[in-house]
């Protein structure tokens, strides 16, 4: 187990490479000059100079990756062009609002997807198996602004259940937290509770129709226990699965949900900071997501064989 | 291993798994019937949508770029059968020409990507060197979260409609290629290849003769798959205003452009919205309905 | 799940959603006022940069020595008055007692003097000030002198002007740092302060009133008089997208909109709890500015001809259908204010598109590429297409590129041909402030390649313009001030393409809002 778990390890740091390379070079190969900008209207063409040396712009572009790449590992993501702040502070700052999010979304998508999911195994063919193709065709056919804009305008402006847009701290408060997150929640994780009951539906007919069930039920267990301790465990593993890959499709929405709702995450910042061109903040985020989703996907890999021993190979 | 089938994860919301549970019970006349069922609905919508685009310049007599600021967020009259947006445009108009650009780009993308990730699932399995380094590109590449990475591409070239497709490629071509390359490992164990290896066939003629009508089936599916997904990403970047340059209609400029004033028109939105989705609907079933039919055995999920 | 559950979590969650009231009746204090504001603030430094948001933060941060009323009149503000000596040779500035930045500290003569060198590094007005000023003396903490080299009236205007960069007084540790390089402390001596690790920047920001101010003692008048902080805190909510801000605006989850969409301006008019009003008199005006290095635009007669084909009323609408909120301006200054006529503004008033595509030919326009760059944000991407256009309908071979504001900021410094990444045009806008006199407007120039992005070359006007600024009869500088407007319509740096008055937008229960040319928030109350 632990040598699986360090040769996935081993793996994600070329990978991580690849990552960091790609991010660098997007930013090199940008048009327009920092330089320019920063010195402004009024600058002389010295001002603009100094300036370009002060950012470090001079240099090759070997030699500004492998600085960079030393920052990184350090810890220091360097400092915004806009406000002057570290990229560590204001990733720090808008970490909170996505992680709560995101966290509050998986929440929602798998206690309503995976029942849901189950519901329409046992039955196939019936009335909830129906529904569930129809919410999956649905979900995957309708964008995620398109979704939240619905979702705001039904529940926020006409019934006023919920905020039109903000986010509050879980330390001001459950009621306040839940009740800011609970819409944007919600569009995020149409999709996403969508694909997660698909999985648990189609891995649990799998399970369902083998042997060792039909045993069990000849045996006189009760539906519950047929379904949750034989079936459900076993059928685990794809489940899982999806629950981490299907992440990237969050992680995706939650930039768009971020703006439809104006919730200060890392989604926005991102958004902004690449409209605007603020390099060191844009290498940094994206730096910082990409290394968690591949950290993410470690953990599901590991989860995956401590779930089912046929995989650690 | 098990996780490559056909499940990578997916970008902004594109359908991996689409899954109908196929009743046991039911004769096998009315299995095969229902089975086609999407395949049907979907090719008939997106018949109609593309018909719509294509025959645009019958269908409406004004100029989707005619700018006409006396008329401006008209409601729908005689004249403009569905309003006009913010600078005076017809709506109707641009939902017709931006169809060219929504379907275009999902099309384009899709051809793109599946033509780059068919080269490089077919042609890195066969040295085991260029496939570490090359599955260690496209791993990297889809570590960094697709609308991000999209909307980056599109920042540093600049705004344009073959900017979009390119970025979109990009984002979309490791998927396939993956797909492609796990399907390829487990066809170059199968006896037939090491029959013609033995034959004396070359490499190319075992990857094109071989191999390649081995992979279609998977790379016909994922293709379909990745047009809706082209179409969602760019709206999305359209959206967000990172996408299509304003004057060129599409559907996502169109609600890009209507999306401050929702509450005032929400015709606006509405309307490419309803096309977005019922394009995105219609893809998605001929995908899952060409996937029942050409790749059964791959598991939806998994 | 066994169905119990269900139940009793869906039980739960409904107790939990009725308990915990929204976030806005929390923070509704009868002491915080929520502002939408609509652009970003991302910058700490008012002289570093001419944003309208870090302006904003300015205004409510810091404090001016001198500071205009609604005739944009100078008048003393943290100065408790000035003298004129030496034949109009020297300004003495006496401060008022008992100012304090918010360390603590007392301000003091020296605070102020090197504030006023770091404004003089970058500012436009402030540059042609310090070409006249010839040395700074302390006379003791509350008094110090400026020494002219020559007769300069216009100083106190310089000192109390509204547009940016203002000079606001910093802390003199903060004022001796390089101009090029941004301040990131924020310690000011006005009325609120700034609450720097609640700020999030792209997201929201607080201010919290200053025990320690000491307002004036006559009422507000325009920037000017006792500013007095009738709220606790000031939180600015930064929502981009119009229609969510308005959806929290008309859901009292927010108090103020300093910029709504005009679109939505009906909207908010029939909700009757809210008021909306023209607070900025003055407007925002829209400009044409051309690329006089590059052809086709450095031929004037092209210019000429595309100011016959302009019909500003076409620009206006594709901001706003509301008459009442858009207005023609014939001319260089803002209209309404004391320098603005309609002289010599014949050229732009024809709109005539015959007259306009002869006048093309007559130039010898050789279809040279046009590059129209245009922001997408909110009004300007409108503009842009209609500028677009009217070029096509002239005749004009054009590409219209579309970009952020911020990527447009660089790409207009750009003094390569179109092909190169050049460009030829850029429509932009400055609020009516900025267009009031020869010395604030940053585009009405002729100093040519070391100027503002566009380059106009026109010595006759750096001359007018040298000769308004250094003139000390008022009448005189009417006169000058025409003739500088003439001169303009001859050569046509930029067209101007009329004005737009935008309403604020703010609840009932808001009080004391007055008229200003920027958005500030003392002297605005909450009534319960």
């Amino acid at each position: 187990m632990i040598g699986y778990v360090a040769r996935r390890l081993l793996m994600a740091i070329p990978v991580m490479f690849v990552v960091a390379v790609v991010v660098f070079s997007l930013l090199y190969f940008t048009p327009g000059d920092p330089a320019l900008v920063i010195a402004g209207d009024q600058a002389s063409v010295a001002d603009v100079a100094r300036v370009r040396i002060a950012l470090g712009l001079d240099q090759p572009p070997f030699i500004r990756f492998f600085g960079w790449l030393a920052h990184i590992l350090r810890g220091d993501l360097g400092v915004s062009i806009f406000t002057g702040q570290t990229v560590s502070h204001m990733i720090a700052q808008r970490l909170e609002p996505t992680l709560s999010l995101l966290s509050f979304s998986v929440v929602l998508s798998v206690s309503v997807g995976v029942p849901f999911g189950i519901l329409a195994a046992r039955r196939p063919a019936g009335v909830m198996d129906s529904l569930l193709s129809v919410f999956i065709i649905g979900s995957y056919s309708v964008p995620v602004f398109v979704a939240g804009y619905i979702v705001a305008f039904i529940f926020a402006s006409t019934m006023k259940w919920f905020p039109v847009q903000g986010f509050s701290p879980i330390g001001s408060g459950l009621g306040d937290f839940v009740s800011c997150l609970m819409l944007p929640a919600i569009t995020l994780s149409l999709l996403y509770s969508a694909i997660i009951a698909g999985v648990t539906r189609a891995s649990m007919l799998e399970v369902l129709s083998q042997d060792y069930i039909r045993t069990a039920a000849a045996k006189g267990a009760g539906q519950v226990r047929i379904l949750f301790r034989h079936a459900l465990k076993n059928a685990a593993v794809p489940i899982v699965t999806m629950i981490g890959s299907g992440l990237a499709t969050l992680i995706g929405g939650a930039v768009i949900v971020e703006d439809v709702f104006a919730i200060p995450g890392l989604g926005r910042l991102t958004v902004d900071a690449i409209l605007h061109r603020d390099y060191p903040v844009i290498q940094g985020v994206v730096l910082v997501s990409s290394a968690a989703y591949v950290l993410i996907n470690l953990a599901v890999d590991v989860a995956y064989a401590a779930l089912d021993p046929r995989i650690r190979y | 291993m098990t996780r490559e089938h056909g499940v990578a994860e997916a970008a902004i919301p594109t359908p991996r798994v689409i899954v109908v549970a196929v009743p046991v019970r039911l004769p096998r006349a009315a299995l095969r019937l229902r089975s086609r069922w999407e395949l049907i609905a979907g090719s008939a919508l997106l018949l109609v949508m593309v018909a719509l685009a294509v025959l645009a310049p019958l269908l409406t007599l004004f100029d989707p770029r005619a700018l006409d600021l006396a008329a401006r967020l008209e409601t729908a009259s005689v004249a403009h059968t569905l309003g006009t947006d913010g600078l005076g445009r017809d709506l109707w108009s641009r939902l017709l020409y931006g169809g060219r650009v929504s379907l275009g780009v999902g099309f384009c993308a899709a051809a793109l990507s599946s033509l780059i990730g068919v080269c490089i699932g077919l042609v890195a399995p066969m040295n085991r060197m260029l496939d570490a380094v090359v599955m260690r590109i496209m791993d990297g590449v889809m570590s960094i979260p697709t609308i991000l990475l999209a909307i980056a591409l599109v920042a540093v070239a600049g705004s344009s409609v073959q900017n979009v497709v390119i970025a979109v490629t990009i984002v979309e071509a490791p998927r396939i290629a993956r797909i492609i390359r796990s399907r390829t490992l487990s066809l170059r164990s199968r006896p037939f290849i090491d029959a013609a290896i033995a034959s004396g066939s070359s490499l190319p003629k075992i990857i094109l003769r071989h191999l390649l009508p081995g992979v279609l089936p998977q790379l016909i599916v994922q293709a379909t798959f990745v047009c809706g997904g082209a179409m969602l990403i760019e709206s999305a970047l359209s959206f967000i205003g990172a996408g299509t340059p304003p004057t060129i209609p599409s559907w996502g400029n169109i609600m890009a452009d209507g999306k401050a004033l929702w509450q005032i028109r929400p015709n606006l939105i509405f309307f490419p919205a309803a096309c977005l989705s019922i394009s995105l609907l219609a893809v998605n079933l001929i995908a899952e309905g060409l996937r029942k039919i050409l790749s059964p055995q791959s598991a939806s999920g998994g | 799940m066994q169905r119990r559950d269900v139940l009793t979590g869906l039980a739960l969650s409904g107790v939990a959603l009725a308990a915990g009231c929204k976030r806005s009746a929390r923070r509704a204090q009868a002491s915080t006022l929520r502002v939408i504001h609509a652009q970003n603030l991302s910058n700490l430094d008012p002289i570093f940069t001419t944003e309208p948001a870090t302006k904003d933060f300015g205004f409510l941060t810091y404090d001016q020595l001198l500071a205009v009323d609604e005739n944009f009149q100078a008048r003393p503000q943290m100065a408790a008055g000035w003298s004129i000596e030496d034949n109009g040779l020297s300004y003495v500035f006496g401060l008022r007692p008992g100012l304090k930045f918010h360390n603590g500290e007392p301000v003091r003569s020296q605070d102020c003097i090197a504030s006023i060198k770091r404004w003089g590094v970058r500012d436009g007005f402030g540059q042609i000030a310090m070409s006249f000023i010839d040395g700074f003396a302390v006379i003791d903490d509350a008094r110090f002198k400026i020494k002219l080299k020559q007769p300069f009236g216009l100083l106190p205007d310089a000192l109390a002007k509204s547009t940016p960069s203002e000079c606001f007084i910093m802390p003199e540790h903060m004022a001796n740092t390089d101009a090029m390089k941004p301040v990131t402390e924020a310690i000011g001596s006005g009325p609120f302060r700034f609450l720097k690790d609640e700020w999030v920047s792209g997201s929201h920001a607080a201010w919290a009133r200053f025990e320690g101010y000491v307002p004036r003692a006559e009422p507000v008048s325009g920037l000017a008089g006792g500013k007095v902080a009738r709220v606790e805190r000031v939180e600015w909510s930064i929502i981009g997208d119009p229609s969510t801000a308005m959806a929290s605006l008309l859901a009292g989850e927010q108090d103020y909109w300093d910029a709504p969409a005009a679109d939505l301006v009906p909207t908010l008019k029939a909700d009757p709890n809210l008021v909306v009003e023209v607070r900025v008199k003055t407007g925002g005006y829209v400009m044409l500015q051309f690329n006089h290095l590059q052809p086709p635009f450095n031929n004037v007669e092209v210019r000429r001809a595309v100011a016959l084909a302009l019909d500003q009323r076409q620009f206006l609408r594709a901001v706003t259908s509301d008459p009442a909120y858009m207005a023609s301006c014939y001319s260089y200054y803002a209209c309404g204010t004391p320098y603005a006529s309609e002289a010599g503004a014949d050229i732009i008033r024809t709109a005539d598109l015959q007259k306009a595509r002869a006048q093309l030919q007559r130039s010898g326009y050789a279809g040279e590429k046009v590059v129209l760059l245009s922001a997408q944000d909110g009004m300007m991407g409108g503009l842009g297409q209609v500028a677009d256009d009217l070029f096509r309908r002239l005749g004009l071979n054009t590409e219209l590129v579309v970009m952020d504001f911020a990527t447009m900021a660089q790409r207009r410094l750009n003094k390569a041909p179109v092909g190169k990444g050049g460009w030829s045009a850029f429509v932009t806008g400055w609020t009516g402030a900025d267009i009031v006199n020869p010395a604030v407007n940053p585009m009405l120039r002729g100093g040519g390649e070391r100027g503002y992005a566009g380059w106009a070359a026109d010595p006759v006007l750096e001359a007018l313009r040298h000769q308004w600024a250094a003139s000390v009869d008022p009448a005189d500088r009417m006169k000058l001030a025409t003739a500088i407007q003439v001169q303009a319509f001859q050569t046509l740096p930029y067209l101007p393409l009329g004005s737009i008055r935008a309403p604020c937008a703010f609840r009932k229960t808001v009080t004391g809002v007055f008229p200003a040319p920027v958005q500030v928030y003392w002297n605005i109350g909450k009534s319960a």
